[in-house]
């Protein structure tokens, strides 16, 4: 029961979590 | 049980029929926008970033996502969030680091189709990789809409009680109408729209589920009664896990997809598209995926779906949850989801044999005239848009099996070709095309002899050979 609330629940948030982290870590510095 | 009985409903057939019909009026708001043939294939790099990515994550999510995606779920359980979990992660990072530097790329050599690029990117001056990637786009996409066409016109005959050949000719017409108008614009703000649907079909529909069931509780124990694998999402084997996250290699090569990226106004704004698409395509995958265990929740034995099934789940819940207006809305959606796939990859293809072929070989020595080009591009849509409704009626077969390659064949082709010429400097034209042709044919032959003996999905094994070939080929020819 604890993976299937993992998989539905916790794995979509992690993924968004990740575009949004992304977001951050790959902004570009203007000279 | 006839899936489609409410549309006899007239608010029900109203409702639908507007969802069909709306793209065309976005065509004729979005045809003063389409001056050029810039304008036409890529928006004229003028598109804003919210577009770019509800176009890109609509494009690239067909009917698969709202039939086969919940008829996985309904089949194997939760087993079936990794069928969503590969390409989601895959895009994310394409937005990023293959979008912008792609979209750069594309500006500074002035390329609006794919293997405009390539042939840039290696100043291929014989055009051999342009005409190796306009064979394999011919044979691939044009399969891959005709198989769509076909599909959907069999939803619409059965939805509309209609002859085949008349729901081809509405399901051609109501495309071609606003691609001719817009082009690419047109398509992509279509995409919008459909993308908007679709939320609607796959985030309410799974809350209005889950508040009928009495929770994600007692779905669960419903689901564990009737199968404790349903709740296991390790159930389905790691060969298959691989496999499911594996389709995400495929999202890179798909032009239809990479093309939106090369069509924002500016590259920085990919971040922020990339976290726009991955929310809408977190929702939309994680929705698709509940629906199916709402419905096998719902309908326990797959005997009492229609035709026995599970991509029919979509339909069945729909049709017992919702009222005229809501059902008709996303019957219409399904419909939309399959038309928006046809129509990017429908305009890749005219593009390719327009462009590429026609502008950059044919008549390379050559001006030609922009009005020119646009006026073509616009004949060329139709005449492909037909070609392609006349295959698909008359060569089912062909187009049938044919398009079981497309995902896994452009994938293969032009993924890993498309990231090493952006990232490693030594990647030779010779490297690009022998990988080409390495992730074409691998993809073939795997998926058509080795697939079942081995259980190895094809993009696992010619992603990875069409990487190798390129390394190996672009390493030797340039000691060569």
């Amino acid at each position: 029961m604890l993976g299937a609330y993992l998989i539905l629940f916790a794995l979509p948030v992690a993924v968004f979590g990740l575009s949004v982290l992304l977001y951050f870590l790959t902004r570009e510095r203007v000279e | 049980m006839d899936t489609y009985e409410k549309l006899a409903d007239p608010l029900a057939l109203t409702i639908f029929l507007l969802t069909l019909s709306l793209p065309i009026l976005i065509g004729f708001l979005t045809l003063r926008r389409t001056r050029s043939q810039s304008d036409f294939l890529i928006g004229g790099r003028a598109m804003d970033k919210v577009v770019v990515a509800l176009s890109a994550v609509s494009s690239g999510r067909s009917s698969w996502l709202v039939l086969g995606v919940s008829g996985m779920a309904y089949t194997m359980g939760t087993g079936a969030v990794w069928a969503v979990v590969g390409y989601i992660t895959a895009e994310l990072f394409q937005f990023i680091y293959i979008g912008r530097p792609l979209r750069r790329e594309s500006e500074r050599h002035d390329s609006l189709t794919l293997l405009d690029y390539f042939e840039s990117r290696f100043q291929d001056r014989r055009h051999l990789v342009r005409v190796v990637g306009v064979a394999i786009i011919g044979i691939f996409l044009t399969a891959y809409v005709a198989a769509q066409f076909n599909a959907g016109a069999k939803a619409l005959s059965t939805a509309l009680n209609i002859h085949l050949l008349l729901a081809l000719a509405i399901s051609g017409a109501l495309i071609l109408v606003y691609m001719v108008l817009g082009g690419y614009i047109a398509v992509a703000y279509n995409d919008v729209v459909r993308a908007v649907i679709m939320i609607v079909g796959l985030v309410v529909f799974p809350i209005f589920g889950l508040i009928q069931v009495g929770g994600v509780g007692a779905l669960l124990s419903t689901l564990s009664r009737l199968n404790p694998a349903y709740i296991d999402p390790l159930s389905i084997g790691l060969g298959a896990l691989i496999g499911f996250v594996g389709i995400g290699l495929g999202s890179p090569g798909q032009p239809h997809i990479v093309v939106r990226y090369m069509s924002v106004d500016d590259p920085a704004r990919l971040r922020s598209a990339a976290v726009i698409g991955t929310f809408w395509n977190v929702v939309l995958g994680w929705g698709a995926v509940f629906i199916g265990l709402l419905g096998r929740a719902a309908v326990q034995a797959v005997e009492a779906l229609p035709n026995q099934d599970p991509e029919m789940v979509f339909l069945v819940l729909a049709s017992d949850y919702f009222g005229p207006v809501l059902y008709g809305l996303l019957v219409g959606g399904i419909f939309a989801a399959i038309l928006s796939t046809v129509d990017s990859q429908l305009l890749v293809v005219a593009s390719t044999f327009v462009r590429d072929l026609y502008q950059k070989v044919l008549r390379r020595d050559r001006e030609v005239d922009d009005a020119y080009m646009l006026k073509l591009n616009r004949i060329v849509v139709i005449a492909a848009g037909l070609v392609a409704m006349v295959v698909a009626y008359v060569a089912q077969d062909l187009v049938f099996w044919l398009v079981l390659f497309a995902w896994g064949g452009l994938g293969a082709a032009f993924g890993p070709a498309l990231i090493l010429s952006l990232y490693w400097r030594r990647t030779t034209r010779a490297g690009v095309v022998a990988g080409m042709v390495t992730g074409a044919i691998v993809t073939v032959i795997w998926k058509q002899f080795l697939k079942d003996p081995t259980g190895i999905y094809e993009l696992v094994v010619s992603f990875p050979a069409a990487l190798l070939a390129i390394v190996l080929v672009s390493l030797l020819h340039t000691r060569g």
